[in-house]
């Protein structure tokens, strides 16, 4: 089963969006749509979902064009920015407000699963108005994932949270959505996110897919997102710990950072270029905690600053003054020793440890 | 005061409301959400009721209803009776009448029902028939009642186009109102005090009533 979009979307007297990709629908997998706020994301949404129409272009699903598919017909599930519960019925009403067809056995135990799984079994019995922002927006994926649909739309899900809650149903999404066994498109701006839950990345940018890939090399060298940027997005293993640093095994090299806890095996470094350092000898002692042997690759000219990039078992890039790079006589090709503080590495943990999905997915 | 009178009112204005419900909850939506041609002046139509004298109204109805319309006639095969001085007459005037009462506090309140819960009914697949009943109208109750309050207030104490129409037949047209105007032309001021009294109270209570309900909708 796959999905396949190519469509424009006008918006009268604002941007034009015009979005191409493709989704692998059949298996669990978790496709991210990256962009900054008003890049056009939610439109590629509602498009898909059948709550907008594109100007022209359509989405076709396993041969059948979805142009006149209205959206009650297309299953596919959207998590609104705002839980947007139905504050007329129970949190268990809601998640059942699909499910009018299915018998009311089958009905009442896929609710008590659902309401279980997203952890608010306790308050099946209360009104969204009784309930906390994190509560409802629990409750509203246990209300998109009940009729199963063959792909959720997650559109900035934690937005609306506080940064707790925020946190703590990120934590829980990706099982939960493994769990089910449902594909799902989420859409966020923070690199973070994308990082920790996403298999394949979908980069928008001015109404435009403009890359796709797998997350951490698509967003490798980007730090528009307004969050705190990090030119090198590298996966590693974490393979200790030691006076709260982790160990982590990236490619062939090998670097200690700063432990934020919650961390499982599989992880993703982010380093920012200006928190690389170069030597062109190990000189001992020194307070990093990452001493890598490098080669570089190339350099390329920023203003006054050289942008560096190297090879030192997985791809790094730093960001020198062109005066230290004078001095250091750097050239494509030298032997370099990067110099990486512990405390410079942000890691992101990746949740769910299964197979990564390297289907097809764009063009 | 004249209990026959009053019963008939009663009993006008129950009935008007149970026509006014089904036919204004269907009309309702596409005057909320629609969006056609002639919708403008389907919703100058539907509210005429509001601005026209009762007088002009209570015409166009007389002439609508008489025995020799294409409307009269076809009452007159189906029931054997006349439209015009009987009580279905009267009821489908008031029914005429009071359509913009139960209509402009409904179509306000669905107007203001989130889109987005619209919306996410959709997408959990649901159609815009089956979202209406489930999801908007539930959530619309509170114009719903103050529709129905509103043309069942107006119901009992209607006047002119109810003579015109109906008449003033005891037990069969002649409602609260037109007993009043009679008690009045007969000089029976004792009567008219109560009944105008009766009237008077009974407008009040409704109007509370509504202007609670108003207060309750959350901001």
């Amino acid at each position: 089963m796959s999905l396949r979009a190519d469509f424009l979307v006008r918006h009268p007297g604002g941007p034009e969006i015009r979005a191409s990709f493709e989704l692998e629908l059949g298996r669990f997998a978790v496709t991210i749509l990256f962009g900054p706020s008003g890049c056009g994301k939610t439109t590629v949404l509602r498009v898909l979902s059948g709550l907008a129409r594109p100007d022209s272009g359509t989405v076709v699903v396993d041969g059948q064009t979805w142009s006149r598919v209205p959206a009650p017909e297309r299953g596919v599930g959207h998590v609104f920015q705002e839980p947007a519960l139905f504050p007329h019925l129970t949190v268990a009403q809601n998640v059942a407000y699909g499910l009018r067809r299915w018998p009311a056995p089958a009905r009442d135990e896929r609710v008590r699963l659902l309401l279980e799984r997203v952890g608010v079994a306790e308050l099946a019995g209360r009104r969204p108005g009784a309930i906390s922002g994190g509560q409802r927006q629990r409750a509203a994926l246990a209300r998109a994932l009940a009729p199963r649909p063959r792909l959720l739309l997650l559109d900035e899900p934690f937005a609306a949270l506080d940064r707790v809650s925020a946190e703590q149903l990120k934590r829980e999404l990706r099982s939960l959505l493994k769990a089910e066994a449902i594909p799902a498109l989420l859409v966020t701006h923070h690199r973070g996110d994308a990082l920790s839950l996403g298999d394949h990345l979908l980069r928008m940018e001015e109404g435009r897919i403009v890359q796709a890939g797998r997350p951490e090399q698509v967003l490798t060298g980007i730090t528009s997102d307004g969050g705190p940027g990090a030119e090198t997005v590298v996966r590693a293993r974490c393979t200790g710990r030691r006076e709260g640093l982790l160990r982590l095994e990236a490619g062939s090299a090998v670097l200690y950072a700063a432990d934020p806890g919650n961390v499982s095996e599989q992880v993703h470094l982010c380093i920012r270029s200006e928190g690389v350092a170069l030597e062109r000898a190990d000189t001992g002692a020194l307070s990093h905690r990452n001493v890598l042997p490098a080669r570089v690759e190339d350099l390329r000219a920023e203003g006054p600053l050289t942008r560096v990039r190297l090879d030192c078992g997985f791809p790094l890039e730093a960001l020198l003054t062109t005066w230290a790079c004078r001095d250091l006589d750097l050239r494509a090709g030298a032997v370099v020793v990067a110099l990486v503080k512990a405390t410079a590495i942000r890691v992101i943990p990746v949740d769910g440890q299964g197979p990564r999905y390297d289907g097809p997915i764009h063009r | 005061m004249e209990w026959s009178a009053a019963a008939l009112s009663l009993r006008l204005a129950l009935c008007s409301v149970g026509l006014l419900a089904p036919l204004g909850v269907a009309l309702a939506w596409p005057l909320a959400f629609g969006r056609f041609r002639g919708k403008a002046a389907l919703d100058a139509l539907l509210l005429m009721p509001l601005v026209l004298p009762p007088t002009v109204l209570g015409f166009y109805l007389l002439e609508l209803f008489g025995p020799r319309s294409p409307l009269g006639r076809a009452w007159a095969w189906v029931s054997g009776g006349t439209l015009l001085f009987s009580f279905s007459g009267l009821l489908a005037a008031s029914v005429i009448l009071n359509l913009p009462f139960f209509l402009q506090p409904l179509v306000a309140a669905l107007g203001g029902v989130d889109r987005r819960l619209m919306e996410v009914s959709a997408t959990l697949g649901e159609r815009r028939a089956r979202t209406y009943f489930r999801v908007t109208l539930p959530l619309a109750w509170r114009g719903l009642l103050s529709g129905a309050i509103l043309a069942f207030a107006h119901a009992i104490g209607e006047f002119g186009v109810a003579l015109m129409v109906g008449g003033n037949l005891p037990g069969r047209t002649r409602t609260l109102s037109i007993a009043l105007f009679d008690q009045v032309q007969a000089f029976d001021l004792a009567a008219a005090q109560r009944t105008a009294l009766a009237l008077l109270a009974f407008a009040f209570l409704v109007l509370f009533a509504t202007a609670r309900l108003r207060g309750r909708e959350p901001a």
